[in-house]
């Protein structure tokens, strides 16, 4: 899993597990609903009578229209726009279409690797991999158990051998 | 032997003892002035009332001063120390207890701090510090004056110090410590600041702008407080609001060239036999920092528009476990650019760079001046607008003004800030210049991590905002709009190629000893 330092903004060497979108997608739309839902009860509960207006003529559309922006666009393309490279030696991940945001890590600064799997995760078969570290990045994932075992091993290794050389 | 020491010589046998009961007493005492004044308004507002009123006010009195007891003596029942030859523990917490360990190899530097309070009584609070988070120090309430504990604690600060330590806890180690401390009386001074230099620190620095207002809005407080706030209108219709005005900025000045005075009284910075920086001042409240040069990751120098015109500069270093602004200790408070320049390149060479001190230059001294005069205007604007064209009350229009005053300051650093990195010094070298030109120089190899914004294609552009991660005794984060692309990948590249790990202090619940 040895690879070299990537430019600053280039993309990293590996991508996410291709269910990635579909979970995202997924994501999204139990997200959107969810908050319809919460919507729809304060309505029901409230009754006043602003909000029978602005619930189903703007904030229901406003809504269902990120969803499938999400769905149809913005997933993908933070899909295509991510990528990593994970070494003994450094973290490296790039993201974003837009704007493109870096962050390089040294594994010797990286506390702690954790992998988060909720049962929407768990279902489709995937795993997120968090860093505990200063620099705030939000991990790396989906991606498949045995790829986010990998990382895991790869990262808190060096850090046992830094450890016992130190 | 104080107590601190006794549980120390004990350590191994049973659980900590409590600190001496003499800090009892000083935290009462350090209660007393503000219970008066607690007393005072009271009366004062209770006596313009019937029985009923002053029955009120009674009990308000009785309870303040028993919630003001309860505090100190629960303070002083639910904390216990162990000092031993791995470390110190302190356990809080009369149900739920709580121990917070530190082995010796772990501290960074050590705070000695002597309010008014404890300096009646003789007592010291001592603060082990180490790279790790703020809340994780270990302090110890009260060590007496001239307790052996004080200088064992202080001699045992910084690496390689277990050398000395004694293999048997008790007297004999004490005694050890003690004659390892009077090593400690060897130090070279660096730099002193007499009362002169103190006041022309204070005007510099502006600490006489900045303390002033502080005391002022106490002192009408009490003014009002206590029902005089009526003469102070009758002075200001007799003589006019102006020369009032003029002796208050005066009173203020005043006010603000003592409190520095005071503040920093004595201030010394001296090097020790071991190379430990000891940074000592204060009259009422004296301090002392020996600081472990193994915790400095870099020098931050600062001046203001006065302090650029005067040729003088602040220098700080920053270290892994301070508390101050982005980690800073304070070396000199406001000197020529000459001792600056000199301190720098004989105690803390490793940090000097060519971009350690901005060059001179009309253009500097324009964005400053600039820049300045927008940080006081756009606020004074925004304090006359809001009560000119709507009838807001006076509160929320200075609200609204040290709003626009925090955003202003905050978006002007960013938008000022540079990054540039020397790879033969391996320094990363940040500087702002929005009414005050700050320039930090620290280790590469201290830095956490390193992110960067740039514009999209098919290489990406040059970074539009790189933001630097490092540990100061709490997250922090140089950020900068401008950076070079090259510099950007060489110190990506230092990063990667040698970073020291962060050491982490080890808190246990429900009791827990050193190690």
């Amino acid at each position: 899993m040895s690879a070299e330092l990537p430019a600053a903004g280039d993309p990293g060497a590996e991508r996410l597990a291709d269910a990635a979108v579909r979970y995202w997608n997924i994501r999204s739309v139990i997200g959107g609903a969810s908050f319809l839902a919460a919507c729809a009860g304060a309505v029901l509960i409230f009754r006043a009578e602003w909000m029978l207006f602005w619930g189903p003529w703007v904030v229901a559309p406003v809504v269902v229209l990120s969803v499938l922006l999400d769905v149809l666009m913005l997933n993908r393309v933070q899909f295509r726009s991510y990528s990593f490279t994970v070494t003994p030696e450094f973290v490296y991940v790039a993201r974003g279409r837009l704007f493109r945001r870096s962050a390089t890590i040294p594994t010797a600064q990286i506390l702690n690797v954790e992998t988060v799997q909720g049962p929407l995760l768990a279902s489709m078969g995937l795993v997120t991999v968090r860093f505990t570290c200063l620099l705030d990045v939000d991990g790396v994932g989906p991606l498949t158990a045995d790829r986010a075992e990998r990382i895991r091993r790869a990262v808190l290794d060096r850090r046992a051998d830094s450890e016992v050389a130190g | 032997m104080s107590p601190v020491s006794r549980a120390g010589a004990r350590a191994g046998a049973r659980p900590g003892a409590r600190a001496p009961a003499a800090l009892l007493a000083a935290e009462l005492v350090h209660t007393l002035p503000s219970f008066a004044l607690l007393v005072v308004a009271v009366s004062a507002w209770s006596g313009r009332g019937d029985g009923q009123m002053r029955t009120a006010g009674l009990v308000v009195v009785l309870v303040a001063f028993a919630l003001r007891l309860v505090g100190p003596v629960y303070g002083w029942l639910s904390v216990t120390y162990v000092v031993d030859d791995s470390g110190v523990a302190v356990t809080s917490g009369l149900v739920a207890r709580r121990t917070r360990a530190m082995a010796w190899s772990r501290v960074r530097s050590v705070e000695t701090r002597r309010p008014w309070h404890l300096r009646l009584f003789r007592l010291n609070r001592v603060t082990l510090i180490q790279a790790g988070e703020e809340s994780a120090q270990v302090v110890l309430g009260a060590v007496p004056d001239g307790d052996p504990l004080l200088s064992r604690l202080l001699t045992f600060a910084g690496p390689g110090s277990d050398a000395g330590v004694p293999a048997e806890p008790g007297g004999p180690a004490l005694d050890g410590a003690a004659a390892e401390a009077s090593e400690l009386d060897q130090e070279t001074l660096i730099h002193a600041l007499d009362r002169r230099g103190l006041v022309l620190v204070s005007l510099a620095h502006g600490q006489a702008f900045l303390l002033a207002p502080v005391v002022l809005m106490t002192a009408w407080e009490a003014i009002d407080t206590l029902g005089l706030a009526e003469g102070l209108n009758g002075a200001t219709e007799r003589f006019g609001i102006v020369w009032v005005g003029v002796v208050a900025a005066l009173g203020a000045m005043v006010v603000g060239v003592v409190g520095t005075l005071v503040r920093f009284h004595e201030f010394r910075v001296t090097v020790l036999r071991d190379g430990r920086l000891a940074i000592r001042y204060g009259l009422i409240e004296a301090r002392e920092r020996v600081v472990d040069p193994g915790a400095v990751v870099g020098v931050m120098v600062q001046r203001n528009i006065l302090e650029r015109l005067m040729g003088r500069a602040r220098l700080s270093v920053v270290t892994r476990d301070a508390s101050g602004g982005l980690g800073t200790n304070l070396i000199v408070p406001s000197v020529s650019l000459v001792v600056v320049d000199a301190l720098v390149r004989r105690h803390l060479s490793s940090f000097m760079t060519e971009r350690t001190y901005r060059a001179e230059g009309r253009g500097a001294l324009v964005r400053s001046s600039v820049s300045t005069l927008g940080l006081v205007a756009v606020p004074v604007l925004v304090l006359g607008l809001t009560q000119v064209v709507s009838a807001t009350p006076v509160v929320w229009s200075a609200v609204a003004a040290l709003v626009s005053f925090a955003l202003l300051r905050g978006v002007g650093a960013l938008l000022t800030a540079e990054l540039h990195v020397d790879p033969v010094a391996d320094v990363v070298v940040h500087t702002t210049l929005f009414a005050v030109e700050r320039i930090t120089t620290v280790a590469a190899s201290s830095l956490h991590g390193v992110a960067a914004w740039q514009r999209p294609g098919r290489r990406a552009g040059p970074p539009m905002l790189v933001t630097c991660h490092l540990y100061t005794g709490r997250a922090r984060r140089l950020a900068a709009v401008r950076c070079d692309r090259q510099d950007l990948d060489v110190l990506r590249a230092a990063l990667v190629a040698g970073s020291g790990d962060m050491a982490m202090t080890s808190v246990a619940r429900g009791g827990g000893r050193p190690g």
